[in-house]
């Protein structure tokens, strides 16, 4: 090898050991993560507007056992939720905020923006105080947009899915020093071996330490769709 | 309607009472020397599950009996001698115990005022909460008018939103400053009723010269209307972190001084870093001067003052309590800085009034 091809070797292996993969810009992050609206009202959020901007958005308005199944598997990364009349009785007789519980349990780090009219209401404060942020209704385009641009610059990063991915594996039972290792790879440091390579050996890793594996790959998958190239 | 809390019950009732198997003193008399020293609870044990207005004797020979209230479920009157003659309790105890021999329909007569005073306050409380869930039934038909607003802005040409609202009609752009008022003031009333909603959500760190230029923008049709000068002032890159609810404090002051400015005056909403990261807002108009008496009571809720009161007779006094409250949120306050008022127009003196506050 010459000494120009074996300078560019040095900084292409850089180039792959470092998270991100490449630098979305904003406009391609809002693109790639994916927002659920759950509200029995279809015309109180401005859904088909941020389908004609760009962004990734489902629109629900009920949730029954397998769409809870999902919310609490972090199939969005951001749900806005109402506060009544999205959940069948036979699921939670507390309506969104039995949904929102639920789903702050089993995953604390999940975006939950509380969606509704009531925040008048002394009875459902909790619900409020529970979520991670507040859209009040009815609310324009502009005031929803700016909400959620805010969220997915603030909270949408790689710190905060590892940030859940360590939590996750804390409550599996892994020591700190797992979490470390698996914590790096992750984070692609100090490696020869591809992201691709990288990011199979992370699996592999969590498949054989944790017992209920499954929406801690899904976190791994879901991070690693929304910053790689 | 929930049960009230006993603790409202035990500054008003005037007999010793048991609610959720507690004991308490009563607001008139307090517990006899020999129900501090009990170990028996006999009437507490009969609070849980007694029957209703059955006079009962406790092993310390006092009466006890448990009554039913419609505010405060059931209510165990303990530690008072009712039937028995005082002439069973040994003689030591007369003097001291005489103050606790009342009559049973003495009992019943404070509970049934209580009672009676509660159901008023109650049903109060259901008027004002039927109030706003009358303008919670509204919200779906403000969303409805939101969505069809932002689709005549879509038929507008331009590659995004914001392009689409330059390009749209004066009419179309005016519906939708419009709405955005509608938006804001709906927020307001939440903030009203509840007043911890004002610190819902999650602090962010927001621009607010971009802020204030978005509310001037959206009053500027109202200020045209009115023959008023609304512009911004002053340099501003700070980035404070506030609640969503931080919005109603330039509204209220921006509405206020639209409403109330002279005409064809102008209105400056200035903003201004300041160290460690803060900024002044300031919102100065030419409107009635507020006399120095009045200069605290105007962020109280209801206060109008009279030239106020005398300009419009729209208003209840409540924009500048809900900005109080906003601003209290944000750990932060309004001021209120006037100049030397002007000779009477119309009856009434006029002066730069500047609400400031730092963020």
């Amino acid at each position: 090898m010459n000494l120009l091809n074996w300078i560019k070797s040095l900084f292409s292996s850089k180039k792959q050991n470092n998270l991100p993969l490449d630098n979305p810009s904003f406009n391609e992050i809002k693109r790639r993560i994916k927002i659920v609206v759950i509200d029995d009202d279809p015309d109180s959020f401005p859904t088909d507007l941020f389908k004609n901007d760009g962004y990734s958005i489902d629109s629900l308005q009920q949730i029954d056992s397998q769409i809870l199944q999902r919310l609490e598997n972090s199939a969005w990364d951001i749900i806005v939720l109402d506060i009544q009349g999205v959940v069948d009785a036979k699921i939670t007789i507390d309506e969104g905020l039995g949904i929102l519980r639920r789903i702050k349990k089993i995953s604390p780090n999940q975006i939950v923006i509380a969606f509704s009219g009531q925040s008048y209401d002394l009875g459902k404060m909790e619900f409020f105080k529970l979520a991670d942020d507040t859209i009040n209704k009815p609310v324009t385009y502009l005031q929803a947009k700016e909400k959620i641009d805010k969220i997915i610059s603030e909270k949408i990063s790689i710190d905060n899915f590892i940030k859940t991915i360590r939590c996750l594996l804390e409550k599996e039972g892994l020591n700190s020093g797992e979490i470390i290792e698996i914590e790096k790879k992750l984070r692609l440091k100090n490696s020869e071996l591809s992201p691709s390579k990288l990011l199979s050996e992370v699996k592999s890793q969590i498949v054989e330490k944790v017992k209920n594996p499954e929406t801690i790959l899904a976190l791994v998958e879901r991070m690693y769709s929304l910053w790689k190239s | 309607m929930e049960k009230l809390n006993p603790n409202i019950f035990s500054s008003l009732f005037p007999f010793p009472f048991i609610i959720n198997a507690l004991k308490n003193p009563g607001a008139l008399l307090s517990l006899s020397f020999l129900c501090k020293t009990c170990n028996f609870e006999d009437c507490i044990k009969f609070s849980l599950c007694g029957d209703y207005d059955s006079v009962k004797t406790c092993a310390r020979n006092l009466n006890f009996v448990r009554l039913q209230t419609r505010n405060f479920g059931p209510v165990v009157v303990f530690g008072v001698i009712l039937e028995q003659k005082l002439s069973n309790i040994p003689r030591k105890h007369h003097r001291v115990l005489e103050n606790h021999l009342v009559k049973f329909s003495a009992i019943r007569d404070s509970l049934n005022k209580l009672d009676r005073v509660f159901d008023d306050i109650n049903s109060k409380l259901e008027t004002e909460k039927a109030s706003f869930n009358l303008l919670h039934d509204i919200k779906p038909s403000a969303s409805l008018i939101f969505r069809n607003a932002e689709k005549l802005i879509g038929q507008s040409s331009g590659s995004d939103f914001y392009e689409k609202f330059e390009n749209s009609s004066e009419a179309v752009k005016a519906l939708y400053k419009s709405v955005v008022l509608m938006e804001n003031r709906m927020a307001m009333a939440n903030i009203y009723a509840n007043p911890e909603s004002a610190s819902f959500g999650a602090l962010s760190s927001t621009g607010i010269f971009r802020l204030l230029h978005m509310l001037v923008r959206t009053f500027s049709s109202l200020a045209d209307a009115k023959k008023l000068t609304l512009r911004m002032d002053g340099r501003s890159f700070n980035t404070p972190n506030i609640y969503s609810s931080f919005l109603a404090i330039p509204f209220v002051l921006i509405d206020n001084a639209i409403k109330y400015s002279l005409k064809e005056q102008e209105i400056v909403v200035s903003a201004n870093d300041l160290n460690s990261g803060k900024v002044e807002i300031i919102v100065k108009s030419f409107s009635p001067h507020i006399k120095a008496s009045d200069q605290a009571k105007i962020f109280e809720k209801g206060f109008r003052c009279e030239s106020s009161q005398h300009l419009s007779d729209r208003g209840a006094g409540l924009g500048l309590y809900i900005a109080k409250i906003v601003a209290e949120a944000h750990n932060t306050k309004i001021n209120l800085i006037t100049t030397t008022p002007s000779p009477p127009i119309n009856g009434i003196s006029y002066c730069h009034n500047s609400f400031t506050l730092v963020i």
